[in-house]
């Protein structure tokens, strides 16, 4: 499911047309987008927690021509399910 | 990790500031939201927002664990987990303080090489140096057995103990500068000056350290010696006649050394013995100079002279053929004076820079030309029927004539016709090429399905040629993907 497909099905869900729901999407996206830089950690509630992590720096080692790389140190955002969505997975048919 | 941890109700008061919508829509929005991502997780789908990233369906598998406090095999049962992946857009914003840095390579290795090339160069020179070093004191030794009575060299030798220390160190270095023999003329004259003091006190001094003295001696004379042995071997070989002249100098003035050496012995009674000989030396080192300096100033201009050659060579085509015909001899032969002189070029260098400088790279420039265009003469020839093979290969395949026809049944193959009529299977992927329209899968062909043979160019299909298999392979792994 794309961008498009999800906002066509939210409009569905709401009956409102897709303009105004994807304009709420984007405005959504990027508060979200604003608070994570400003380090906070977004709660959804019953599904699962945005948070921004620091990556250390480290050296890498290139396997085949064993060049020693140094990584720098990066934030990367994290999500976290809740604790009720696993809940929900666990119903869901088993992996073949 | 203590954060702000913002709640659903915030983001809705946020989102509905920024959207100006009333707060009940945002919240209905937001858990519509939610609940939509969940359904389609939920049904095993991907969920891609843009800007912002994926969410996706991770199943990880069961596994065996041990209970850490019984130590009984427990078994984690499998699991499916959301999984986020970022948008790089969301990415890099996250990332921003951290954007400026890169990842930096520790070539630490690649210094060490390096270092190590360098240490090669400088170790030739001083190798060659060392030898030819021998060669002089084993020489050296028995001119002073053969010319040089037993007084006098303990003579000599006892006075130039002292400036055998400061040339010592300067050899031991390898560093012969100029200035370094100027040193030397300093001492000689102060040993003129000094000397009978010092040798009628030193000349019962200890065998052993006569003999190192005799050996710290032969360092001395080295380079003066050593410039000498050259110019025995050069006028064999050079024909220039400069060089000529000087070695004659030389050689006179070598032959002069020991002649006088004899006369002074006789003569000269005022005088100690060793001042003849170290004003023998003097002048020698004079006379060194001199020629070093005139020896470099010749490549210098001889280098000078190949670049413009060279430049005048590559510039002007019509020229080319004259400068080929009448010049390129002419080049050899200054290349063959070049490589007799870098023996003494050599030695200067060592001196002087304490590593071989490229006087010698002219010749390189200017072998290399005609090789250069025999190579390019050559390869062209080689390339061509490669070119020829890969322009059938890039060239569009058009299949109007047929060899044959196969229906498909249970079992058939693709692989096994190709077998059948071309030798080889992996050239299936023309037969597929041919039959691509009734083809929708390679790999799943239905039965019944008329499959015609093309007929092939041979050289495509030309098993023995690992160029045509090569092709065919990376044919099929365009189609079989």
């Amino acid at each position: 499911m794309n961008h498009k497909e999800l906002i066509a099905k939210m409009a569905d869900k709401m009956n409102s047309p897709k303009s105004i729901v994807a304009d709420l999407l984007e405005k959504t996206i990027e508060t979200c987008t604003e608070l994570l830089v400003d380090d906070k950690t977004i709660g959804f509630q019953s599904f699962g927690n945005f948070e921004v992590r620091k990556k250390e720096e480290r050296l890498s080692v290139h396997p085949s021509t064993q060049v020693r790389t140094l990584i720098p140190p990066k934030l990367v955002v994290n999500f976290k399910q809740s604790n009720v969505l696993k809940e929900k997975l666990k119903d869901l048919s088993h992996h073949d | 990790m203590i954060k702000d941890k913002i709640s659903s109700q915030e983001i809705i008061d946020l989102v509905s500031v920024k959207a100006s919508v009333s707060k009940r829509a945002a919240e209905e929005f937001l858990k519509v939201m939610i609940a939509t991502i969940e359904e389609a997780l939920l049904a095993g789908e991907v969920v891609k927002i843009k800007n912002f990233g994926t969410f996706k369906l991770q199943w990880n598998e069961p596994r065996k664990s041990v209970n850490v406090q019984t130590g009984e095999d427990i078994i984690i049962a499998g699991y499916s987990k959301v999984t986020f992946v970022p948008d790089s857009v969301l990415k890099d914003t996250v990332n921003e303080p951290f954007a400026h840095l890169s990842a930096v390579d520790l070539e630490h290795d690649n210094e060490n090489t390096s270092q190590e090339a360098i240490d090669d160069v400088v170790l030739d020179p001083l190798r060659i140096f060392n030898e030819q070093a021998a060669d002089i004191k084993e020489l050296l030794a028995d001119i002073n057995a053969l010319s040089i009575s037993k007084k006098l060299s303990k003579s000599v030798e006892n006075e130039e103990n002292n400036t055998d220390n400061t040339e010592t160190n300067t050899i031991s270095s390898s560093r012969l500068e100029i200035a370094d023999y100027d040193l030397t003329v300093l001492d000689n004259e102060q040993y003129e000056k000094y000397g009978p003091k010092t040798s009628i006190d030193a000349v019962e001094s200890d065998d052993n350290i006569h003999t190192e003295s005799k050996l710290l001696l032969a360092d001395k004379i080295e380079p003066n010696q050593e410039s000498e042995n050259i110019i025995f071997e050069e006028p064999s070989i050079i024909e220039s006649q400069d060089l000529i002249v000087e070695d004659a100098e030389l050689i006179s003035d070598s032959n002069g050394f020991k002649i006088k050496n004899d006369n002074y012995n006789n003569s000269e009674v005022d005088d100690y013995v060793p001042n003849p000989y170290i004003k023998d030396l003097e002048s020698k080192v004079v006379n060194v100079k001199e020629i070093r300096r005139k020896r470099l100033i010749i490549p210098i201009v001889l280098l000078l002279l190949f670049l413009l050659l060279f430049g005048l060579y590559s510039l002007i085509p019509p020229i080319n053929r004259f400068v080929n015909n009448v010049f390129y001899p002419l080049n050899t032969t200054t290349n063959t004076i070049k490589q007799n002189f870098s023996t003494t070029e050599m030695f200067n260098t060592v001196g002087k820079w304490f590593a071989p400088k490229p006087i010698p790279k002219p010749k390189p420039i200017v072998v290399v030309v005609p090789k250069v265009n025999k190579s390019v003469v050559d390869s062209a020839k080689i390339v061509e029927p490669v070119d020829s093979l890969q322009i059938l290969f890039d060239s569009p395949r058009v299949f109007n004539k047929f060899i044959g026809s196969e229906r498909i049944k249970a079992g058939s193959r693709l692989t096994l016709m190709s077998k059948k009529y071309y030798g080889k299977t992996d050239f299936w992927v023309y037969i597929y090429e041919a039959n691509i329209d009734k083809i929708p899968n390679p790999d799943n062909i239905a039965s019944g399905t008329l499959i015609r043979i093309p007929k092939i160019d041979a050289r495509l299909i030309d098993k023995s040629n690992p160029k045509c298999i090569q092709k065919a392979l990376e044919l099929h792994d365009l189609y079989v993907k």
